[in-house]
């Protein structure tokens, strides 16, 4: 038998061939198990001090070790891995509404003057500097500061450039004949929108979301750092900022601030890679791609 | 052609405009009222102020940096500041004007930024040319997944990561500063070395970013230019593989890499922020983020205001050299 002939269907058939994006799979369902449901059993409020010995190295009782203000690493973890999740899910579907309005809107009215207007909205966010920008906000809320504000704040402006690449796409599929015929036969802007012009968008959705959850935790860890997250939850952030202000590393508690460095590198290492896998599986011209190779790993076999 | 640069100067113009409002607005969204933070400072130093002293230095201070008038004027006032060259005081360095303290700051940060970005633009974009022509082979995989990692690491991990090696667990660098504590600046060799020790670690966490990005982007447009039909074609001729990965591939492949590199210079006048404060360096960076600290709004209006001129300038050159050196590009598209 060959691979070919053994392979699943669709979704599972490219998870058997994209080793990256199998990695990428795994690895974000088991975090998402440890955020979501191991985090559920945790003994006790993970955020609260003097709860376990201080400063214990890894050791069975506390499979990460504890910290210094007596809180234990992996429980702590747990609720970062959570935390950080919901921002990135939450910032990259506030982004992505306004981007895809802003988007289809300045791309699909482009001679109209609506559709000009929009554009010079889309470029002046695009261009205003992200950090100092989101440093003052979140300075300026910082008593009411939580994960879903966090992530408004973040979408006021994560949505510029996903919109700008959006309009370009647009631009492009509307002078499609179908496109044409859809409005000559008077279909609603929205109808439009979802039958003729989301199968094209649909890749650059997958990939974009993903990045933006990317973005959002990675600007979370830069927040965090400068102590303008969200302070009294568990955060990747906040932990790091603890982590820091303890003097963790100096004082050899490597594991306090190892726990959330690793944490942040793999979330983003398997969204980096589920983000690269869709985007091949849903391009039909990678797909093409995939089928040669798979073809030339069959004639290999049978050789 | 005219009509062209034309349009886009506008449409530049009005972006920078626009630009600047928003950042206007959320800038006083501050909670921070540098008046009563001065005050406070103040009254630190002396003996106790009494109610009605307070209220009437509050007073007077409010209308010297213009903060009693509604915000519309303000804007107009800023925007009119701007026409002349001036960005105003400083609240939290009064009477320093707030370009002073920016021109002070500047020098630092973009010799740093420039260099950096530089030095990371070339070096990535050889390193991934020539990981992506010889995509099968094993160093090419090694060299990707090295720099996925770095590009994919949040900067300040990989900034920390590097000041704990190099400054605590082997102290060769040092702990911050831009140049040698107490030393006269001054054109010695001496002086040039202390600068750039201090700029070394800084420098090098932003070329280790820089260069992640760059390698992994390069690698994959050498991959995908390796694959049309002229190289296909230049193979079949038989010319030797380092003129096409040279002469072929890696000049097709290098033309979205300078809008990359158009952009980021661009945003050399932002600062590096998170660098900068990691590494305590005397640049734009640091000096925004004492601003936001200190709600010293006028001295963030003016660090972001010189940011915001550095990309639009960016954008605007790559809409006018993009025509020159792509031929491809179809003018008023």
């Amino acid at each position: 038998m060959t691979r070919l002939h053994k392979g699943g269907k669709g979704l599972f058939r490219y998870l058997r061939i994209s080793k990256s994006f199998t990695y990428g799979v795994v690895t974000i369902i088991i975090l998402l198990i440890l955020g979501y449901i191991v985090s559920l059993f945790a003994p006790f409020d993970p955020t609260r001090w003097g709860k376990v010995p201080r400063d214990k190295p890894p050791c069975l009782k506390y499979p990460l070790g504890t910290t210094t203000v007596g809180q234990d690493v992996f429980w702590l973890a747990t609720y970062a891995i959570r935390n950080s999740f919901t921002l990135g899910v939450l910032t990259g579907f506030f982004s992505i509404v306004i981007a895809s309005l802003m988007g289809f809107i300045s791309g699909y009215l482009n001679e109209k003057l609506a559709g000009k207007l929009t554009n010079l909205v889309i470029d002046s966010f695009s261009v205003i500097p992200g950090l100092p920008y989101i440093m003052v906000l979140a300075f300026s809320f910082k008593e009411y500061l939580n994960m879903t504000l966090i992530a408004l704040f973040l979408s006021t402006i994560g949505w510029a450039w996903p919109s700008k690449q959006l309009r370009s796409i647009i631009l492009e599929i509307r002078e499609k004949t179908h496109v044409y015929t859809a409005r000559a036969s008077g279909f609603s802007l929205f109808n439009i929108f979802w039958s003729e012009f989301l199968p094209y968008v649909l890749s650059w959705l997958a990939t974009t979301i993903l990045n933006l959850m990317k973005w959002a935790i990675g600007m979370e860890t830069a927040l965090g750092v400068f102590g303008l997250s969200s302070m009294e939850k568990a955060t990747i952030g906040t932990t790091l900022y603890w982590a820091m202000n303890y003097q963790a590393l100096l004082r050899g508690k490597w594991w306090w601030i190892g726990t959330p460095i690793v944490t942040v590198i793999l979330i983003i290492t398997s969204l980096y890679y589920i983000s690269i896998g869709l985007g091949e599986m849903l391009n039909p011209r990678s797909r093409l791609a995939q089928l040669r190779r798979e073809r030339i790993q069959w004639l290999k076999s049978e050789m | 052609m005219g009509r062209y640069f034309l349009e886009r100067l506008i449409s530049v113009l009005f972006t920078f405009l626009i630009g600047t409002l928003i950042l206007f607005l959320i800038t006083r969204l501050s909670p921070i009222n540098p008046v009563e933070t001065m005050i406070s400072k103040l009254s630190m130093m002396s003996t106790t102020i009494s109610q009605e002293q307070f209220e009437s230095m509050k007073r007077t201070l409010m209308s010297i940096y213009g903060l009693d008038k509604p915000l519309f004027i303000q804007y107009l006032s800023f925007m009119k500041g701007l026409l002349m060259g001036d960005l105003g005081p400083s609240f939290s360095f009064f009477p320093t004007p707030v370009t002073e303290l920016i021109f002070r700051a500047m020098p630092w940060t973009v010799g740093l930024l420039t260099v950096s970005i530089v030095i990371a633009w070339f070096a990535g974009n050889l390193i991934g040319a020539i990981a992506g022509f010889f995509e099968q082979k094993r160093f090419s995989k090694f060299l990707e997944g090295f720099f996925l990692v770095l590009s994919l690491v949040p900067y300040p991990v990989l900034a920390l990561t590097l000041m704990l090696l190099f400054v605590f667990l082997i102290p060769i660098f040092p702990y911050f500063g831009g140049a040698p504590a107490g030393m006269i600046p001054q054109f010695s060799l001496q002086y040039v070395f202390g600068i750039i020790k201090h700029a070394f670690l800084p420098a090098l966490s932003l070329i280790l970013v820089y260069m992640g990005a760059s390698v992994v982007t390069m690698r994959a447009l050498t991959i995908s230019v390796k694959t049309e039909d002229f190289t296909e074609y230049a193979f079949l001729r038989g010319l030797p593989r380092n003129h096409i990965l040279w002469h072929y591939v890696f000049r097709n492949s290098l033309l979205p890499q300078i809008t990359g590199l158009t952009l980021s210079i661009g945003q050399v006048f932002g600062g590096a922020l998170i660098t900068e404060s990691i590494f305590s360096y005397p640049g734009l960076g640091q000096l925004s983020y004492y601003a936001i600290v200190n709600g010293d709004y006028n001295l963030l209006m003016g660090v972001t205001f010189f940011s915001l001129v550095g990309i639009c300038i960016a954008v605007l050159l790559l809409d006018f050299i993009y025509p020159l050196i792509d031929p491809r590009v179809r003018v008023g598209g």
